[in-house]
């Protein structure tokens, strides 16, 4: 039985820092089981969630390799003079 | 001998060669957020990686990341001031949209040079704090030190910074479509 309208629009205002912590795995116990629970009754939370999900995801898979000509010049810089006095 | 005990502390912290491998591309890719450059992103980090080399003795050994993050910001906004040259954001301007179709395309098919554009149209504070989080996979309280803020503060920032880039990722493929 879903509680709200399922519409497009922002979560229900208590809900927006649990279902963040939902999104990105930092909710547990409780605070996991009460964001999934609303979650899944409320079509705006449950949207917000699947749509917060996606974006984490592609920003996870988006994290750049460095450039590793520009590592090797960092790895043998000036800090490593500082290292042998 | 690759780790010592600190001046005797139970914390072992590890030689800074050691460190500088691990941390290095962290170090790098963060730096590349923050200074939106990559030749600038390389001249912060060289200059970091020297002053903790400097410190590293006095150094305690704990939350060894975010005292090298901490180092690189500050270093950054110490060149920004020196040079009075601030990097050059503009946030466009994002709509929420609602058709259910840009989602579907948006799972399937954004790519990474997008989510990283989008991602550095962030204002600074934001982007810091989705890089520190969402990429680089710092806890909260790792990126509330790094960035000498409050857990509230970096939670506000990191909410909105991702309410942002999905609205801007959202915009981004409703003009791929269109």
């Amino acid at each position: 039985m879903k509680l709200h309208e399922d519409t497009e629009g922002p979560p229900c205002s208590h809900m927006e820092n649990l279902l963040h912590q939902a999104a990105d795995g930092s909710a547990k116990g409780w605070k996991k089981w009460y964001a999934l629970s609303h979650a899944g009754q409320c079509g705006r939370c449950g949207r917000f969630l699947d749509r917060l999900r996606m974006t984490l995801s592609a920003v996870q898979m988006s994290k750049p390799v460095p450039d590793p000509e520009a590592l090797d010049r960092l790895k043998s810089g000036k800090w490593k003079e500082e290292t042998k006095k | 001998m690759p780790f010592s005990i600190f001046q005797g502390s139970r914390i072992s912290k590890p030689r800074f060669e050691t460190v500088v491998d691990q941390e290095l591309p962290i170090l790098y890719r963060v730096a590349v957020r923050l200074t939106l450059n990559e030749t600038r992103a390389e001249d912060v980090v060289s200059q970091t990686l020297y002053l903790a080399a400097r410190s590293w003795d006095q150094f305690d050994g704990r939350h060894v990341r975010s005292w090298l993050i901490q180092i690189l910001r500050n270093e950054h906004l110490g060149q920004i001031r020196k040079s009075a040259r601030q990097p050059e954001v503009t946030l466009e301007e994002v709509h929420e949209l609602s058709e259910e179709g840009y989602w579907m395309k948006i799972d399937q098919q954004l790519d990474h040079i997008q989510v990283l554009a989008a991602i550095d149209r962030l204002p600074e504070e934001y982007r810091l704090a989705v890089a520190l989080c969402d990429i680089e996979g710092l806890t909260r309280q790792e990126a509330a030190a790094a960035l000498e803020i409050s857990e509230g503060t970096i939670n506000s920032r990191l909410h909105r910074g991702r309410n942002l880039l999905r609205a801007q990722l959202a915009h981004a493929m409703s003009e791929d479509i269109h």
